[in-house]
């Protein structure tokens, strides 16, 4: 801020010749956010996991409602593709028989990210065996 | 959320103001007005009735109030007559002001983007190689708006600055800035729960786009 020769108003603060360190600073930090960034999509583009999506489906949690049971599910794509409408299934077996199925349905499940969803039964599932099964899914 | 509102009301509030203590009480009256906006608002539009719990109202409201009291302290830049202490406080921004006045625009305007299903709708169909190419155009798009728009009269810029100077003092932390509030919002929304870092990365992206470009022209709304 001391003599800056080309300027009409001088002693004003961020002048030309002598910009200060801290905006340099600034700048570079911007940089590096702005680079890891791109850089994270150009390792997806060139290295990145094609795969097609894998749902991993586990029993969170069982808890007894006002009126029946919920199951809470977690459904993991560990695939590298994103998987729209997953529809899955989750039925309860006893003696190996189909006690009682019930289904739902998770809208999103994006590439190695997880979502919960609950699914709801008349009879108490936690004696008998849950076994979930992804059907299906469309690409977005 | 209160800095950003005090941080504001001393660039452009509605009134002229001298020290950091008027700044304050401008940003909470800034946000008191929008408090009662927004229930006038919702209550119009049927979104406050009197069965809901408590936190839900006070969350609703909290919520709208937000974008309502950055809406609140600009008016006087909108709307009100511009004085020429106002004038005075826009030819002094510092570089560390007009970076912070680039944080409300793209707080500003992404707020309401940010909790829609179509952010990660949209990043869910992209792929990674049209996520780079939307970081290139949001920074070319932000750089033409710091060039050509956010510096026309301006003091603090000289003729003969390079423009890769500008490039890295201002668009780059801009834009790194614009990707902050992204995350910033999607995280408040729940949006980032569960996601693994390539959604996270390229929905923070497909964000920072309009948050780049309400960035950019803050100073037009200012």
């Amino acid at each position: 801020m001391s003599d800056s020769s080309d300027r009409k108003t001088p002693s004003k603060p961020g002048a030309a010749s002598d910009i200060p360190f801290l905006e340099w600073v600034i700048g570079a930090l911007g940089l590096v956010i702005v680079t890891a960034v791109v850089g994270v999509l150009i390792y997806e583009a060139v290295a990145g996991d094609k795969s097609p999506p894998d749902i991993k489906l586990t029993v969170q949690s069982i808890a007894p409602l006002q009126n029946g049971f919920v199951v809470k599910v977690r459904a993991e794509n560990i695939g590298g593709e994103p998987a729209a409408r997953v529809s899955i299934t989750a039925e309860v077996w006893a003696q190996s028989k189909v006690v009682e199925a019930s289904e739902t349905q998770f809208e999103h499940l994006p590439p190695h990210s997880f979502r919960e969803a609950g699914v709801f039964f008349q009879r108490d599932p936690r004696p008998n065996e849950i076994r979930l099964r992804a059907l299906g899914y469309e690409e977005p | 959320m209160i800095p950003v509102l005090v941080g504001l009301s001393h660039y452009c509030g509605f009134e002229p103001t001298f020290d950091w203590q008027d700044d304050v009480v401008d940003a909470f009256v800034g946000y008191a007005v929008a408090f009662a906006a927004s229930f006038l608002v919702l209550a119009l539009f049927g979104e406050m009735q009197p069965g809901m719990p408590a936190h839900e109202v006070v969350g609703k409201l909290a919520l709208q109030a937000v974008g309502g009291s950055i809406g609140a302290l600009l008016a006087e830049g909108q709307f009100g007559m511009r004085d020429e202490h106002a004038e005075e406080e826009k030819e002094n921004t510092s570089h560390a002001g007009e970076l912070f006045l680039m944080l409300v625009g793209a707080l500003f305007l992404a707020l309401s983007i940010a909790p829609t299903e179509e952010v990660a709708l949209i990043a869910n169909k992209m792929g990674p190689a049209q996520a780079i190419a939307l970081a290139v155009l949001s920074l070319i798009v932000m750089h033409a708006f710091v060039y050509a728009l956010g510096f026309r009269g301006q003091a603090d810029v000289p003729e003969g600055t390079p423009r890769w100077s500008l490039f890295l003092r201002y668009t780059v932390p801009g834009y790194a800035i614009a990707l902050l509030a992204s995350v910033y919002l999607l995280w408040t929304f729940g949006r980032t729960d569960g996601a693994g870092v390539e959604h996270l990365v390229t929905t923070a992206v497909v964000l920072a786009f309009p948050a780049s470009i309400g960035a950019a022209t803050a100073r037009l709304l200012i």
